[in-house]
């Protein structure tokens, strides 16, 4: 019954608000002093350590056979190793719970994204590859008071909603529908009000999280997309969803991962671009992923894989296979974010990138030197092209906490705080970084 | 400096479910565990204990976002048109595997733009036949104010107030909708559609003298609609409730033995069991075509259909007795699930009921659960036998812990997989939780990974004899033994922890949380009561709602 985009929103969006909201504005993309962009990557369970961190100095490291598809954008990257992330729970629904939360309620992407968010007209924008497919173990967002954001797996929808107004039709129809559109939004906001006088308590804060949600909505009627941008070009091939696929949806299919992969991708790079968004969550699959990689040529499912035993058995070689091809995708992501221009320089010197997993050594189940790369961020002065490693620079001769490492891209991003979740290893961003 | 921790104060709402209950104190020493024995299959156990003298205390006020299922009834009911697609709202966050949990739904931004798609869709369907719902000319206002007046009561499922009344009047302004009273009436349930009076369920009641909060006889109606026919109530319940006929705890029962009596309360019924037995991924699984080329669409949703059948059947239609869900001798099958069964197919497309043989019958033999708790190319017996633990008998076991190798064993095709699995009870650092869990899911091995049944394994003959240790209470010290899951299912039949933990099931279903704090004692006496009734499964579906838990909220 939906096949046709967004009956209400792309008539109203479609009205040409867009174009008058651009003429009455300063673009936004030529600004001096832009605020950071953040871009958050999950690829799932963990990593065989001894074949994804480098070796080497800090500055001269070589990358193993996991890692390596990432030399070719070895210059815009910080590696880091002898990150844990401590406290709350275990395994892989604890790993994915706190990875960007270091156990607070709020998750990074979520944060910063109202932090930075300015006129952006997307707080943050959370994108899946099969994120949700067959997923028991939870997704990485969380709002303020610590309820899952659950990923977009269906790329199209996801573009419909963060581009799909952007056709002029004639401006009094435009105006019409935007009065309108105000309209129904201002009677829901007021029927907000006056439930959430009589609730206290997290009712209340749910009505909260409501109400700004009804209000970014609203925001958005002045227009999503800044002038001077265009999402032309997206979905080359024409990927469409076919209305009888079930068992299951044309986007869930496995055969499907790597396309639904690159349209999620280029959405994110698009996004950030055309400043829709200042942050974004990108979930490839899930904890305990069951997805077959099959242009990697893995003949096992990526749990399954991880269960590798020893780094020569055969399941370690599909792992390396399924996460080599992961890495290619990340580096191409970075590619991507580095060919486009943004305020003199590049989109990616603008973005903070953190690529991340729920877990450390897949095969122990374990939260130790989790495999988090940094990218990008010039702008902010993130000095890539390193190697860090914190094992045994924590307290007490520990290795140093994960959530400081969501501290410092916090900072980085401009948004002063000392502490983002766990603090048991101290307060403050990681040294050095 | 901003500390993050202090930007909001709300608790955060998904706690950490499991603590220190680890399967043993130390892992791998054997000694009995920290979980809770006592609450036999009814509770989580993790925290400090709970004061039960009052056993039934006043539940806490709540707002329940609908769930996509819900929603898409609600729209096609009010609008009189066919249940909206609804594949572009986000899914919901799961909590002890149900989709309607209060505390963890909530309206991002990108649910409202998807309701406004959603609403706008289907009421521009519903306009080309407005005859059916509308039955004045929207050109005059008495006919205006009256639309919005009943609308709006079904919609809010509550008498509109006079403010709301008016705002909804102003919709059909002509500088909105460009002389168009359609494009008002599009206007006016658009935004009902995304008001919190429509989404969310309230069960915040209204304050009473000593202080608590009775639902509304409009709450009431409500909650029972959506907990037994998983849509919003019809226009006669509202009547009832607004002339003061659902107030007390006897009306509250006699409703909901009415609806129980309504044939829409079948698939919302199935829908529980198939979220308490967790084969929601059925339809969707991802199985290896290539070792299961059995494995049908045509098979998949006639098991799918099995389930609901069998389920209404005992709940409806038979004894309505908890054991037989465990042990019925009898299934459901169309032509295609028979011929997966191998039992002698019934020459229908419709689930038909026929003897089981003496691979099937019952819940745990279900090809719906088999496939849903089994990896793409093989059987798990690890998740089948947590999946007892967790959904039939409520025993929360602790992931590994951090220091635990979780090597698996390699894939040796001259081993059966209980005989690679097997390791896991022998390895020290496992045997701390794998004890409770290898020995039950050993026993269902004749069931491959797409649920069919298997004699041999690799030329081998396959093993279903089964272990259960503590089965009443882990660590309680008690070892049974028994052969495949009919064995299981008679043991788990003859005690009360399997019956308690149902109860506990359908009490999170019904009520939209996982039970904490006073809950945990109200899930208990329901559990109590389920068993004084002698198990009577429709009996515990009326029961949750005349608890006081349910009737009355306390102050947040």
């Amino acid at each position: 019954m939906m096949t046709s985009r967004r009956g209400f929103l792309a008539t109203a969006l479609a009205a040409g608000a867009l174009v008058q909201a651009g003429m009455l504005r300063s673009p936004r993309i030529a600004r001096a002093g832009a605020p950071m962009r953040t871009l958050f990557v999950y690829v799932p369970d963990g990593c065989i350590p001894s074949l994804w961190h480098p070796s080497g100095s800090e500055t001269s490291f070589t990358l193993p056979e996991m890692s390596a598809p990432l030399s070719s954008v070895q210059e815009h990257c910080v590696f880091l190793k002898g990150l844990d992330m401590y406290s709350g729970g275990a395994t892989h629904e604890g790993g994915i719970r706190k990875v960007l939360t270091g156990v607070g309620p709020v998750s990074l992407d979520v944060f910063l994204g109202q932090k930075l968010q300015g006129d952006a007209a997307f707080a943050s924008v959370q994108l899946g590859v099969g994120a949700n497919f067959q997923n028991g173990s939870g997704s990485m967002s969380f709002t303020g008071t610590g309820q899952e954001v659950k990923p977009d797996d269906n790329p199209i929808n996801a573009f419909g909603r963060l581009f799909g107004g952007a056709t002029k039709t004639d401006d009094t129809a435009a105006l019409l529908s935007k009065k309108r559109k105000k309209s129904i939004l201002d009677g829901a906001l007021a029927d907000l009000a006056a439930i959430r006088s009589e609730l206290a308590g997290p009712e209340r804060a749910k009505l909260d999280t409501n109400l700004d949600s009804l209000r970014e909505v609203e925001k958005r009627l002045d227009g999503v997309v800044p002038m001077g941008c265009s999402p032309t070009g997206w979905n080359p091939s024409g990927f469409s969803i076919s209305p009888t696929d079930y068992y299951p949806k044309t986007y869930e299919k496995e055969e499907q991962f790597g396309m639904v992969g690159q349209l999620q991708t280029d959405l994110a790079v698009l996004a950030l671009g055309c400043d829709v968004t200042r942050s974004v969550g990108l979930m490839w699959s899930h904890p305990v992923s069951p997805t077959k990689i099959t242009d990697s040529g893995s003949s096992m499912g990526n749990h399954d894989a991880s269960h590798y035993g020893s780094a020569g058995s055969a399941a370690a070689k599909d792992f390396v296979k399924m996460k080599r091809w992961f890495a290619q995708r990340f580096a191409a992501l970075i590619q991507a974010l580095a060919a486009r221009p943004y305020g003199g320089s590049t989109l990616l010197d603008h973005t903070l990138v953190m690529l991340c997993s729920e877990l450390g050594d897949s095969n122990a189940h374990d939260h130790k030197s989790v495999p988090f790369v940094l990218a990008g961020g010039k702008a902010a002065g993130l000095k890539t092209g390193r190697f860090l490693d914190f094992a045994g620079k924590g307290k007490g001769g520990t290795n140093e906490a994960h959530s400081k490492l969501l501290v410092s891209i916090a900072n980085l991003a401009g948004v002063p705080t000392e502490t983002f979740g766990y603090s048991g290893h101290g307060t403050g961003g990681l040294a050095g970084i | 400096m901003l500390k993050l921790g202090s930007v909001r104060s709300a608790p955060l709402v998904l706690a950490f479910a499991i603590t220190a209950a680890a399967c043993t104190g130390a892992i791998g020493d054997g000694s009995s565990p920290g979980a809770d024995p006592s609450a036999g299959g009814g509770t989580n156990s993790a925290s400090a204990p709970i004061d039960c003298t009052d056993p039934d205390q006043p539940g806490p006020r709540q707002l329940r976002l609908l769930t996509r299922d819900e929603y898409a009834a609600t729209v096609a009911d009010l609008l009189a048109i066919e249940r909206p697609a609804t594949d572009d709202l986000p899914v919901e966050p799961r909590v002890a595997g149900y989709d309607n949990n209060a505390a963890a739904s909530i309206v991002t931004s990108r649910h409202v733009d998807a309701y406004l798609a959603v609403a706008d869709a289907a009421v521009r369907t519903a306009l080309k036949t407005k005859s059916k719902w509308l039955t004045c000319d929207l050109a005059g206002a008495p006919c205006r104010t009256s639309f919005i007046e009943q609308f709006g009561r079904r919609a809010f499922r509550r008498p509109l107030r006079a403010d709301e009344r008016a705002r909804y009047e102003a919709m059909f302004a002509a500088d909105l909708t460009g002389g168009s009273n359609d494009e008002g009436v599009a206007s006016v349930v658009s935004s009902m559609f995304i008001s919190p009076s429509f989404l969310y369920r309230s069960e915040i009641g209204a304050k009473a003298d000593d202080g608590t909060y009775p639902l509304t006889p409009f709450e009431l109606a409500t909650a029972l609609s959506y907990t037994f026919l998983g849509t919003t109530p019809d226009i006669a319940l509202l009547d009832r409730a607004a002339g003061g006929k659902l107030a007390t705890a006897a009306d509250v029962e006699s409703a909901a033995r009415a609806m129980l009596a309504d044939p829409r309360s079948r698939p919302q019924v199935a829908r529980f069991f198939s979220q308490w037995l967790d084969t929601s991924a059925l339809l969707s699984a991802n199985k290896d075509k290539t070792i299961y080329p059995a494995f049908t669409d045509a098979v998949r949703v006639g098991l799918d259909a099995e389930l609901s059948a069998f389920v209404n059947h005992v709940t409806f239609d038979s004894t309505h007795a908890f054991g037989e869900l465990l042990s019925a001798d009898y299934v459901f099958a169309n032509d295609a699930v028979a011929g997966f069964y191998g039992l002698p197919t019934p020459g229908k497309t419709t689930p038909t009921r026929i003897a089981a043989g003496p691979n099937r019958g019952g819940i745990l033999t279900l090809g719906a659960v088999l496939a849903s708790h089994a990896h793409s190319n093989e059987s798990s017996p690890i998740k089948r036998g947590k999946w007892v633990r967790d959904r039939l008998l409520c025993q929360d076991l602790p992931p590994p812990p951090a220091n635990a190798n979780t090597t698996p064993p390699g894939l040796d095709p001259t081993l059966t997989t209980r005989e690679r699995f097997a390791k896991h009870t022998s390895d020290p650092s496992c045997r701390g939780c794998h004890q409770y869990i290898d020995g039950v899911g050993f026993s269902f091995e004749r069931y491959d990974g797409i649920g069919a049944h298997r004699t041999e394994e690799g030329g081998k003959a396959i093993d279903a004899s089964g272990e259960i240790k503590g089965r009443e209470g882990l660590g309680n010290g008690v070892s049974e033994t028994f052969e495949g899951p009919k064995g299981l299912a008679a043991l788990l039949g003859k005690g009360e922890g399997a019956p308690r933990c149902f109860a506990t099931h359908w009490f999170r279903f019904a009520r939209g949380l996982k039970e904490e704090g006073p809950e945990v004692c109200a899930a208990k006496t329901l559990g109590s009561k389920f068993l004084e009734m002698g198990q009577d499964v429709r009996e515990l579906m009326i029961l949750v709602v005349t608890q006081r838990s349910f009737l009355v909220r306390r102050p947040s």
